[in-house]
C-alpha cells in the first residue's frame, strides 16, 4: 500500500492561465517563498522527457528538485516524476 | 495531484492506532521514558486486560515496543512510525501551501482579489 496524497483545488481562472502559471518561475517564487535568505530558481523545459529543475530554500544549502515530465497536455494534464535533494537528506516522491 | 510515498507501508495502521485517545495518552506517558504495563494502567484507571489490548495494538503498528525486564514488561516508544505519520502530514501541508501560493499568484495575474 502506498498512501497517496490527493488534493483538489478550484482556481477561478481560465484553464490555460492555471496551467501556464504552474511552471512559471515567478509563480514558483511566489509559492515557495521562504525567509530573507531564501532563493527560488526555476528552469523548465516543458516537454515530455524535459527536465524542470527548481533550486529553493536558504541560499547556503538549497534544495534541488528535479522533475521529469511524463505527460504535457496543455491545458488539462501535466505528469512528472520528482526527486528532491538537499544537503541533509534525500527524499523522493512522484 | 498525486504524491506516492511507497516507504510508508504502515500509515493506515498508524493513524488507526492513533485514533484512540487512550492509546495517544499511553504513547505520551511512554514518551517520557520506559514504562511498565502496570504503571500504564494506573493513571488511566482502566483494567489491565484493556491496557494490554491497547499495548498490543500499539506494538503491532510498532508505535511501541515492549521488553521483559526482570519480572516486569517495559514499554518504549517506537519513534519511526510517528515520524512517518508526521512526514505524511507535512507533505500534505506542503502541497496545500503551494496550491495556496499558486492561487494567490493566479489571482494577482487575473486581477481577482484573493
Amino acid at each position: 500500500m502506498s498512501p497517496d496524497i490527493r488534493l483538489q483545488r478550484w482556481f477561478e481562472a481560465p484553464l490555460d492561465v492555471v496551467f501556464d502559471a504552474y511552471t512559471d518561475p515567478d509563480a514558483q517564487r511566489a509559492l515557495r517563498a521562504g525567509g530573507p535568505d531564501s532563493i527560488v530558481e526555476s528552469e523548465c523545459d516543458l516537454r515530455v522527457g524535459g527536465e524542470w529543475i527548481i533550486r529553493f530554500g536558504p541560499s547556503s544549502a538549497p534544495y534541488v528538485e528535479r522533475n521529469v515530465f511524463h505527460a504535457v497536455e496543455r491545458p488539462h494534464r501535466l505528469v512528472y516524476a520528482s526527486t528532491t535533494e538537499c544537503r541533509m537528506d534525500r527524499t523522493s516522491n512522484r | 495531484m498525486v504524491s506516492h510515498m511507497p516507504k510508508y507501508v504502515s500509515l493506515d495502521g498508524t493513524f488507526s492506532a492513533l485514533a484512540d485517545p487512550t492509546r495517544r495518552s499511553i504513547l505520551q506517558l511512554v514518551s517520557t521514558g520506559p514504562t511498565s504495563i502496570s504503571d500504564l494502567a494506573r493513571p488511566f484507571g482502566i483494567a489491565l486486560p484493556t491496557v494490554l489490548e491497547h499495548v498490543r495494538i500499539l506494538e503491532e503498528t510498532r508505535l511501541l515496543t515492549t521488553e521483559k525486564v526482570g519480572r516486569v514488561r517495559e514499554c518504549t516508544l517506537g519513534p519511526e512510525r510517528l515520524d512517518e505519520a508526521r512526514q505524511w502530514i507535512e507533505t500534505f501541508r506542503m502541497w496545500e501551501r503551494r496550491l495556496d501560493g499558486l492561487d494567490r499568484y493566479i489571482s494577482t495575474r487575473t486581477g481577482r482579489r484573493a
